[in-house]
């Protein structure tokens, strides 16, 4: 009796511990995202992409933009941009609209107004007329 | 009553302008987060907390991705509850795990970097009189001091599409790269123009003046933080580095490596006039962003630039040769499949093939159809790349099945063509304080995310990030407050959700065996179906993973003879771990763990719990069908 008693004490432990050691294992088996047979292979999510891109940029620059507190720092931010592009296959993404798009979104989000907007617009945009539009362009249609 | 009374307030109010957001119960299996798991998904993000290295801290994943991990992959049954809200707090929620994402993505992305800035200056002051006195020594200069392994910081991704290890190795160190990747005219032609656009556009000294300033910032770079702790030293210098090497591959017109690149011979992918001409369009967008990157001020302008050139050098081989010729988007780190897992996994590799091959077709048919970008064109890169490693497979026997990288990262060893110039006292002093900011950053990494399996896991995490987004309006918005300090259980927490939260809707997502399973009961005897299918000796629905221990019965569908299957199964976790003994000098103990965690898996079955339902290690996302349970 005492030995059965002993045993199920045990059981009931191991349960209770692996049950309660949920989540405590990281690394799923495999990302969809990085497995040579199920990466999406539809040409119709490219429209997707770029979409999914910008979204990525808008949160990631509110999300720098609520947690810099003084003068930001842009080569850090600028490389946190570049890891977000590298994922969506972009390289240059100075280039590409949908940068300042949503970087222009996030700055109204974060309701960043007057001189202090023109001032992350000329910074973001690095003074260039073209960026700085799309920043504006983004900002403006969060209305 | 008054529980009920506020849910029915909120579901009322909910009604108006409703949104809708999931929240996931994953069973338990054998492996990672055993005891269960649980998330929550806003539109097509999954938000989940996992653990890592000692710290908990929280993951986004695209859904469908994260609902093939877990319910293919890892063989998990889904419970998801759909929670109606207001779309003002679905905008809450969501917003504050976007803005709890990216602010820890940043935190460990400084620690990552301050510990790269240690490793390089205990590096540099190891070698550092070993420099100096290379330095005397024209052209080339030896690494003085063996180079870390397997450390990020001693790498340069992209380097590699255009250099070898070997090229910065004594002459005697040469070492032939094998491949079939012979670009020296396309790179010629392509890169010749390149140089004559930024000749033309900033000057003939361009290039040389450009390397100037580069070699001038690495000798003057700054060997202390002072207020530049967000772009650290090993950054710096690497992205210098890169920057230098990108421009001698203009100066010097130089090839892709001969592994770099591949061609897709055959007459699938042929190129039509109308196909020839967005290939066209796409050069010349890329020959505009290589000399926009050029003289970029981004950080990180050079591998960049490298990717652009390689890509460039690509394109101009194919319109050159009218076969297609891609850069090799796999990682150095990719996980290869043996042949021996090819041959026993060969029914699943083979529609994996096939879904390779059929995408490849897709991508370049749909090419005529619409305008090609950077990002079209890495998605047809990936595309070519999964499906030649299908091809190349046949002759080499192992195939490269995870790794694939949306842009190339080949890399090299540090070349020191350039070093800073520091002394051995500012060396050490660089070092000291570096020693004092990763301990600062670990402390409060640890401070804020430290696993503690009873206070702060998944389950807590959730609840604490909801809470946190929502405030005093918490119980307004979702109904109550679940308190993250007494629901730390995901089985329990679920029925918590349930019992608390608005819920809609309760959708039973069946793990992939269970889900076939149902399917073979339909159509075949069901006494046999269950006999054949109990254990993994007969099962057809499961060739067995090494990934998974050792076991014999399932015994998520035996609720009454689980204690028996269990006592079974128990006895074949003790069989691998004698086993796993006997072989652990050969094996470094890795099946004897295995065998301890099959046993360990096993006894909850004893007292009819089931945790383990085996995995899948080769199905492809196509395995995962949307049939479900009916909702409870």
């Amino acid at each position: 009796m005492f030995v059965l008693n002993r045993f199920n004490l045990l059981i009931a432990s191991s349960a209770c511990v692996l049950i309660l050691n949920g989540c405590s294992f990281s690394d799923s088996s495999g990302s969809i995202s990085d497995s040579i047979g199920s990466i999406s292979d539809s040409s119709s999510s490219f429209s997707g992409g770029s979409a999914k891109y910008e979204s990525d940029v808008e949160d990631y620059t509110y999300a720098y933009l609520k947690s810099t507190s003084g003068t930001t720092n842009y080569a850090d931010f600028q490389n946190g941009l570049s890891d977000i592009a590298k994922k969506r296959g972009i390289s240059d993404w100075e280039s590409d609209d949908h940068t300042y798009k949503g970087i222009g979104k996030a700055l109204k989000k974060a309701r960043i107004e007057g001189v202090s907007y023109e001032t992350y617009k000329k910074n973001f945009g690095d003074s260039n007329p073209t960026k700085m539009k799309q920043i504006q362009q983004g900002y403006d249609s969060q209305d | 009553m008054k529980r009920f009374l506020t849910l029915l307030a909120v579901l009322l109010g909910n009604t108006v302008n409703a949104d809708t957001f999931q929240y996931l119960y994953i069973e338990a299996n054998e492996g990672s987060s055993s005891g269960g798991h649980v998330a929550v998904q806003f539109g097509d993000d999954v938000f989940h907390y996992q653990f890592k290295d000692g710290l908990i801290r929280l993951l986004k994943q695209d859904a469908d991705g994260f609902r093939f991990d877990y319910r293919v992959l890892q063989n998990r049954t889904l419970h998801i509850a759909d929670v109606e809200v207001s779309a003002d707090t679905f905008s809450l929620l969501q917003d504050h795990f976007k803005l709890i994402f990216w602010q820890q993505d940043r935190q460990f992305k400084q620690l990552q970097a301050a510990e790269k800035d240690y490793q390089l200056l205990e590096w540099l002051l190891r070698s550092h009189s070993a420099l100096l006195s290379s330095r005397q020594i024209s052209g080339y200069i030896p690494h003085p001091s063996p180079l870390p392994e397997g450390e990020g910081i001693f790498k340069l991704p992209g380097a590699g599409l255009f250099f070898n290890d070997s090229d910065f190795a004594p002459v005697g160190q040469l070492t032939e790269v094998h491949g079939n990747c012979q670009t020296k005219a396309s790179a010629k032609s392509i890169l010749t123009r390149l140089h004559a656009q930024l000749a033309l556009q900033h000057g003939s000294d361009f290039l040389q003046r450009r390397k100037i300033e580069l070699t001038t910032t690495i000798q003057h770079l700054s060997a202390v933080i002072n207020g530049t702790k967000d772009y650290r030293l090993s950054e710096r210098y690497t992205d210098l580095l890169t920057g230098l090497l990108a421009l001698r591959v203009i100066e010097e017109m130089r090839p892709l490596t001969n592994d770099a690149c591949h061609t897709l011979t055959g007459p699938a992918g042929h190129l039509d006039p109308q196909k020839t001409e967005r290939l066209n369009n796409l050069q010349q967008q890329l020959m505009q962003s290589a000399q926009n990157l050029a003289v970029s001020k981004r950080p990180d302008w050079g591998y960049a630039l490298l990717v652009t050139m390689s890509r460039l050098v690509a394109l101009q081989q194919t319109l050159q040769s009218g076969q297609w010729v891609f850069v090799d988007d796999f990682s150095a780190d990719s996980t290869v499949i043996a042949a021996e897992d090819m041959m026993r996994f060969a029914d699943e590799l083979s529609v994996q093939r096939k879904k390779a091959e059929t995408g490849w077709r897709q991508h370049w048919l749909s090419l005529g159809n619409t305008e090609l970008n950077e990002q079209h064109y890495s998605q047809l890169e990936l595309a070519a790349n999964r499906y030649h490693e299908w091809l190349v497979s046949n002759n080499r026997q192992t195939l490269r099945y995870h790794g694939e990288q949306a842009l190339p990262v080949k890399a090299i060893n540090l070349p020191t063509i350039a070093l800073p110039k520091f002394s051995s006292q500012q060396l050490q002093q660089a070092l000291d304080q570096q020693v004092l900011d990763t301990q600062q950053l670990t402390q409060q990494l640890e401070q804020h995310y430290a696993y503690q399996l009873l206070t702060r896991n998944c389950v807590t995490e959730i609840f604490h990030t909801i809470n946190q987004a929502l405030g005093t309006e918490t119980q307004q918005r979702l109904g109550d407050v679940i308190d993250e300090h007494l629901n730390i259980v995901p089985f329990t927490a679920f029925a918590m959700v349930k019992a608390s939260y608005p819920v809609k809707h309760i959708t039973v997502l069946p793990s992939h065996r269970q889900q076939q399973l149902a399917k073979q009961y339909q159509q075949e005897f069901p006494p046999l179906v269950y006999a054949r299918e109990s254990n993994v000796v007969s099962a057809s629905l499961y060739d067995y993973n090494p990934d998974d221990a050792w076991f014999v019965f399932f015994t998520d569908d035996a609720l009454l003879l689980r204690p028996i299957f269990g006592a079974i199964n128990s006895v074949a976790g003790v069989g691998q771990s004698l086993f796993g003994l006997v072989k652990s000098p050969f094996d470094e103990g890795q099946l004897l763990a295995t065998g301890m965690r099959g046993l360990l898996m096993s006894l909850p079955e004893l007292a009819f719990i089931n945790m383990r339902k085996g995995s899948y290690k080769f199905l492809s996302p196509d395995s995962a069908s949307q049939e479900n349970l009916p909702g409870q």
